[in-house]
């Protein structure tokens, strides 16, 4: 890629995102930063837990949150494809995109991926080894790509509420929305 | 109220609703390609994003060729316990995950909420 398409590509991308309404966005930003907050609680108390941090805890972890997980997971007896069972009815397969060079298929080696599956700066290599280097329970790419849309499309079929709640707010005409969706359909 | 106004008030309020789910779902696609590329180049024919479905839960996905120049493709889903996180993976049962795996989970968590807000959000912040 050019540096004036990679230019014109952050440009464009700049803008799109700066016409998406300021609740929405503050949602996210505040639902990341949550996310982080919770997860570095929960490692640091790993090795050194405190009175400071039980009490973080209760904040961090509702009594409605904890409780309605345990149940969900006894409910579902641990298993992770019955994790969401709502997706299920969701699932909206995605046609498949296959990149390959000049019509030469990459062949990728298991110290490349595990290469792959680290940060380039802080994050070891370990961070996930053997996950990608067994390929025991793969499911079909259609369904692969299914799950991970529908993980997404079933968080948001419960929440409806709130997401009615940034309706209201929204700064945008619903034109501009079609537009902007229509955009970034093509996009992706 | 009648029935008709009814049926256009309800029809507009889920139009409100599905736009703003996309828009939301619009983001967190912009987002998980940023967090795709926190790992290091992706090889060619492969994918990788890694995103914040929501503060309990993060997702790393995985799509590459192998020997075969097969597509083989990884969803990996990490839920934030109190007791711990716990992995869920292509179907398989929950693992619980080490120590030190969290350690750089949460390193790469760091990295994505600051890439994503210089490079997405710097205008709202």
């Amino acid at each position: 890629m050019s540096i004036i398409s990679a230019l014109t590509d952050t440009a464009r991308e700049t803008f799109e995102v700066l016409s998406v309404p300021d609740n929405a966005v503050h949602e996210r930003i505040n639902t990341v930063e949550a996310g982080v907050k919770t997860m570095d609680w929960l490692v640091s108390s790993f090795f050194k837990p405190t009175e400071e941090k039980t009490k973080a805890k209760d904040l961090l972890f509702t009594t409605e949150y904890s409780q309605a997980l345990e149940n969900h997971l006894r409910s579902t007896a641990i298993r992770p494809d019955l994790l969401e069972p709502s997706i299920l009815k969701e699932v909206k397969p995605v046609p498949h995109t296959r990149t390959i060079l000049d019509g030469e298929v990459s062949v990728i080696t298991e110290n490349q991926l595990m290469q792959m599956a680290a940060p380039e700066e802080t994050v070891a290599p370990e961070f996930q080894p053997a996950d990608f280097t067994t390929n025991g329970g793969v499911s079909s790419p259609a369904d692969q790509e299914a799950e991970l849309q529908a993980m997404i499309d079933g968080h948001y079929a419960n929440d409806i509420a709130r997401l009615e709640a940034l309706a209201n707010n929204a700064a945008m005409t619903m034109d501009q929305a079609n537009a902007y969706i229509t955009q970034t359909a093509q996009q992706y | 109220m009648p029935i008709l106004p009814k049926l256009l008030s309800n029809t507009k309020a889920q139009r409100h609703a599905d736009r703003e789910a996309e828009l939301y779902r619009s983001l967190i696609r912009r987002e998980a390609k940023i967090g795709g590329e926190i790992f290091g180049p992706v090889q060619p024919g492969g994918k990788r994003e890694f995103f914040c479905l929501d503060e309990h839960t993060w997702i790393w996905h995985e799509e590459w060729l192998d020997a075969k120049g097969v597509r083989q493709i990884k969803t990996t889903r990490y839920d934030i316990r109190p007791s711990g996180i716990l992995k869920a993976q292509d179907g398989q049962a929950y693992q619980q995950v080490s120590a030190e795996e969290a350690e750089r989970l949460l390193q790469a968590a760091k990295l994505y909420e600051q890439r994503i807000k210089s490079e997405l959000y710097s205008a709202y912040l």
